[in-house]
C-alpha cells in the first residue's frame, strides 16, 4: 500500500509549505529590516494554514537574505488558547511572560539569561518597565525577539476589555524606537483592526504598528505546485481532470485541497493495488 | 478506474468535512467578554449618562416654562421659575467636581 503524503487537520511541515511566498516576504523583511523591527498581523478564514505559516515564518528566517539565525533573532511561538486563566477568568498575564521568558531563557547568552532569570525570580514578572529595560538590552545586543501569537483573538478575548494591560505592555513594547528588541507576528481569523474594536483602548490603537497580511485560497498553480510537491516520490499520478476537480471541489481552500488530494491518493492507491490503474 | 462515482464520493466527503469543521465549536468564545454590571468603571459611566439626562430634562423644562412665562407676559426670565435655573447652575458645578473627585479616588 503507497503511503498517503497528504496532510489535513494540523499544521504542515515547514518543507511540505506551498506558495505564500510573498506573505512571508512581506514578514521577514520587517523582521530584518534593524531600521524597523516592524510586527505583522495575519488573518485569514479558518484552516487556511495560519499556524503553518507561523511554523514556516520561524523556519525560513534563518536563510538568506534575512539570516535571521540564533545569535541574531530568537523566534518565540506561542498558541494564545494553552495560556491559563486567572481566578477573575481572564488571561493569566503572569504565565504569558513566564512562558515568553523561559523559552528565551533557553537561547540566550549568558548576560542576557541572568537578565531573564530575573525578572522570572522577581515577585512581579508583569512589571513593564522590567520588561522594557529587558527588550531594551536585547535590542542594544543585536538581537531581536519575534513573538509568533498563534490564536490571538483569544488573548484580545480574554483581556480585561476595560483594562487590557497585557495588550497596552505589548504595544508599548513594540512602541519603542529602533533598534527594538521585540516584535510581534499574531494570527487570528478576523482582521487586528476588527479585534481590537471589542477593547475600551485608550491611546493610540494596537494595530498601528503592524502590517496587515491576509491568507487567502490558493489559485490554480497553487493547487498544482502542491499536488506536485507531495506526489513526489510516491509513484502516484493526478492527470488534468483530477487537478481541476481538486481546484473545483475546495476552491482552492488548503486544508480542502489536502483532504480532497488525500482521498483522490487512497482511491488511486487502491485501484493500482487492485490491478486496475 | 471508473471517474465519475469517486469524484462525486469525495466531493460529498469534502463538503460534509468542510460543513462539519465550520459547525464545529471554536476553541476561542466568538462574543468578546463582557464587562461585569457591577465594574466600578462601568458605574460612572452610568453615573455621567444619569446626570446626562437630568441636565436635559431639567433643561427643557426650564426653557419650556420660561419660554411660556414669557409670552404670557412675564417681564423677567428669572422671575416665577428662577428656582429651576438655580437647579440648573447646580448640575452644571457638580459635573466637573464629580470628575475630580474620580481622579481622586483613583477610578479614572
Amino acid at each position: 500500500m503507497k503511503k498517503n503524503p497528504f496532510v489535513y487537520g494540523g499544521p504542515v511541515k515547514p518543507d511540505l509549505f506551498v506558495d505564500r511566498h510573498q506573505e512571508a516576504v512581506t514578514v521577514l523583511n520587517r523582521l530584518a529590516n534593524p531600521n524597523d523591527r516592524g510586527s505583522s498581523a495575519i488573518s485569514g478564514s479558518h484552516r487556511i494554514g495560519k499556524t503553518s505559516f507561523l511554523h514556516y515564518i520561524m523556519h525560513i528566517a534563518k536563510v538568506a537574505p534575512w539570516e535571521l539565525s540564533l545569535d541574531k533573532a530568537h523566534f518565540v511561538f506561542l498558541g494564545c488558547s494553552s495560556i491559563p486563566l486567572d481566578d477573575g477568568g481572564l488571561l493569566n498575564e503572569t504565565e504569558f511572560w513566564s512562558r515568553v521568558l523561559r523559552s528565551l531563557e533557553r537561547e540566550l547568552p549568558d548576560r542576557l539569561k541572568t537578565c531573564a532569570k530575573e525578572i522570572l525570580g522577581s515577585s512581579d514578572v508583569t512589571d513593564s518597565l522590567g520588561l522594557e529595560l529587558f527588550f531594551e538590552d536585547i535590542a542594544k545586543s543585536g538581537r531581536l525577539v519575534a513573538l509568533l501569537l498563534d490564536e490571538f483573538e483569544y488573548l484580545v478575548e480574554q483581556s480585561d476589555p476595560v483594562n487590557p494591560r497585557l495588550l497596552y505592555t505589548l504595544k508599548s513594547l513594540i512602541n519603542q524606537p529602533a533598534p527594538r528588541g521585540l516584535a510581534l507576528v499574531t494570527a487570528s481569523k478576523e482582521a487586528l483592526s476588527t479585534l481590537g474594536s471589542k477593547l475600551r483602548w485608550r491611546g493610540s490603537p494596537f494595530y498601528n504598528n503592524f502590517a496587515f497580511i491576509t491568507l487567502k485560497p490558493f489559485n490554480e498553480d497553487e493547487v498544482n505546485e502542491l499536488i506536485n510537491l507531495y506526489l513526489k516520490g510516491t509513484g502516484v499520478e493526478f492527470s488534468l481532470q483530477d487537478r481541476q476537480f481538486i481546484y473545483r471541489v475546495s476552491e482552492g481552500h488548503p486544508e480542502q485541497v489536502q483532504y480532497a488530494c488525500s482521498l483522490l491518493f487512497e482511491k488511486k492507491a487502491e485501484s493500482s493495488v487492485g490491478g486496475n490503474t | 478506474m471508473n471517474q465519475d462515482d469517486p469524484y462525486r464520493e469525495i466531493e460529498e466527503k469534502v463538503k460534509k468535512r468542510n460543513k462539519d469543521t465550520k459547525e464545529a465549536p471554536e476553541k476561542t468564545s466568538e462574543v468578546p467578554r463582557e464587562i461585569s454590571r457591577s465594574d466600578p468603571r462601568l458605574q460612572m459611566d452610568a453615573w455621567r449618562g444619569a446626570w446626562l439626562l437630568i441636565f436635559t430634562f431639567f433643561l427643557a423644562v426650564t426653557l419650556a416654562m420660561t419660554g411660556l412665562s414669557l409670552l404670557f407676559g412675564e417681564p423677567s426670565p428669572f422671575g416665577t421659575y428662577w428656582f429651576m435655573w438655580v437647579i440648573l447652575a447646580f448640575l452644571v458645578i457638580i459635573y466637573p467636581v464629580a470628575q475630580i473627585v474620580d481622579r481622586w479616588t483613583g477610578r479614572r
